[in-house]
């Protein structure tokens, strides 16, 4: 494998694997061309998309070089503080995409999602680094925050459904379940059917993909290491692990927020709180 | 002798224009009542009942049932004695029949059994046949499923219905019958008693022991 030398500048450290094509930032450029032409493409055919595309490509390039360099100096550092505001950053902006575009937000939203990602990502990390992978420093960057980003970045989008189903089915079959409390249901009896709803679609995105994993798609994470020179057995080992905890993470953070949502939205007199659905905080 | 139900100072949750919809308002429910809440739309008729119900929180007031003031844990308790029964009636998904049962896995239900028996005899006495045991629930016409969330509701006896305009979209040919099922129902037990909204005035008529009307603001 050909491994053209060029002078970088100190602060870029060559890849050490020999199987693999490090590019350059020429390289890297070339493929920007795609985004250039794809923006033309949009413009002749007046799609109105070409500035869209622009700034997505930019916001691309740059928030990725931003998050490589504060990686690599983080990785250097071994700072524990660091590590742990970084891991905060991610867990916090996490939380907050999984409801900033909720259709039905409830007061305290932000917080239940903070506390079911947070609190299922970062045990899930824990038994990760401690009982897999069995890191020496739990606080090794190089393994906690791809690790953490993984499980975040995935169980977010299933966390998310779910609370936006709870609360939609919550509120768009309100009548069922008044007519459920009128017959002398508790109020967890007429939450239940929605929950369990919410629950299933939240979890359904994991189980679909652990599903075709292998048959139908090879996992993101599992194609870098390839492209990186991995053997393909070792690549399959960490894809797995990732999967699983991915979806017991998943699971977990549903059922947090959902049962958080639960609590918010019904008081102790058995009563669905239907009036606090749409309010923000 | 202790009323049923008993209603002191009852404020109501929803407002409008700042004002409780329902304002410092009391009665009380005797055992063999049949109270009819008459007046225009919006006044507040739906809204007491569910107050009562407990379904709104109360802003002020106290509900009492038989002379006993209520906890928050004793609510699905006493919902099951005294049911609300919305005017827009709701089943859930299966049959007829599957509605039927699921409610009685409800904890407060637990030491009653569904009895196909009395099922039977409500369908019979509300002229429907047997065969709406098998139909999808969510498959009725709104008069159907009004009948069926009432049979609902009486198999699991209660002893206070609060009826929301129960007749409002019922074929004229069975309302009847309707009447006349509530009617024998109150009396077929000594501590039955009934509220029931209602716009007609010959529904009125024919239903009530006691009416009590909604103006603009309360009786």
């Amino acid at each position: 494998m050909s491994y053209v030398h060029r002078v970088s500048p100190t602060w870029y450290k060559k890849p050490m694997i020999p199987n693999y094509i490090s590019l350059s930032f020429g390289q890297v450029a070339s493929a920007g061309s795609l985004i250039f032409l794809s923006g033309l493409l949009g413009l002749y055919l007046r799609l109105k998309i070409t500035k869209s595309i622009y700034i997505a490509g930019l916001r691309t390039a740059f928030q990725l070089f931003g998050m490589g360099f504060l990686l690599q100096w983080i990785f250097k550092t071994q700072s524990l503080v660091l590590v742990l505001a970084m891991m905060v950053a991610m867990t916090g902006v996490a939380a907050w995409t999984s409801t900033e575009r909720s259709a039905r937000p409830f007061p305290g939203i932000f917080f239940n999602s903070v506390l079911g990602i947070g609190l299922s990502s970062w045990v899930l990390l824990t038994f990760a680094s401690t009982l897999i992978f069995r890191i020496s420093t739990w606080s090794d960057p190089q393994y906690v925050i791809p690790l953490l980003g993984m499980i975040l970045g995935n169980s977010l989008n299933g966390i998310s459904l779910a609370v936006e189903r709870f609360t939609e089915e919550l509120f768009s079959k309100r009548d069922q379940v008044e007519a459920d409390l009128c017959l002398g249901a508790t109020s967890w009896e007429a939450a239940r059917p929605s929950f369990i709803t919410a629950i299933r679609t939240g979890t359904l995105p994991i189980i679909n993909s652990m599903t075709v994993a292998g048959v139908v798609s090879l996992p993101g994470m599992m194609t870098g290491q390839l492209l990186a020179g991995v053997n393909p057995l070792e690549a399959v080992k960490y894809q797995i692990v990732i999967m699983f905890l991915i979806a017991t993470s998943t699971l977990l953070g549903t059922l947090i927020v959902a049962l958080l949502g639960y609590r918010k939205l019904f008081n102790s007199w058995h009563q669905f709180e239907y009036w606090k659905v749409g309010q923000k905080s | 002798m202790t009323p049923i139900l008993e209603v002191r100072n009852l404020s109501s949750r929803i407002e409008r224009q700042g004002i409780p919809l329902i304002r410092s308002f009391s009665f009380s429910l005797q055992r063999q009542e049949r109270l009819v809440l008459t007046g225009p739309s919006g006044v507040g008729k739906s809204v007491l009942l569910r107050t009562i119900a407990f379904l709104e929180p109360l802003k002020e007031g106290e509900i009492y049932f038989y002379g006993k003031k209520l906890s928050p844990n004793e609510i699905p308790q006493f919902r099951s004695q005294v049911m609300y029964l919305a005017q827009k009636p709701s089943l859930s998904e299966g049959t007829v029949e599957d509605n039927f049962k699921r409610v009685f896995a409800f904890k407060s239900q637990k030491e009653k059994k569904y009895n196909s028996e009395l099922v039977l005899g409500f369908l019979k006495q509300f002229n429907l046949s047997e065969s709406f045991l098998n139909q999808q629930a969510k498959l009725l016409s709104g008069g159907e499923a009004q009948i069926l969330a009432l049979i609902r509701a009486l198999i699991l006896e209660p002893s206070v219905l609060l009826l929301d305009e129960p007749t409002a979209s019922i074929d004229s040919f069975r309302i009847t019958a309707f009447e006349k099922g509530i009617v024998d129902w109150v009396h077929s037990s000594q501590d039955r008693a009934l509220i029931w909204i209602t716009h007609q005035k010959e529904q009125e008529h024919r239903l009530s022991t006691r009416v009590l009307h909604f103006e603009g603001t309360n009786p």
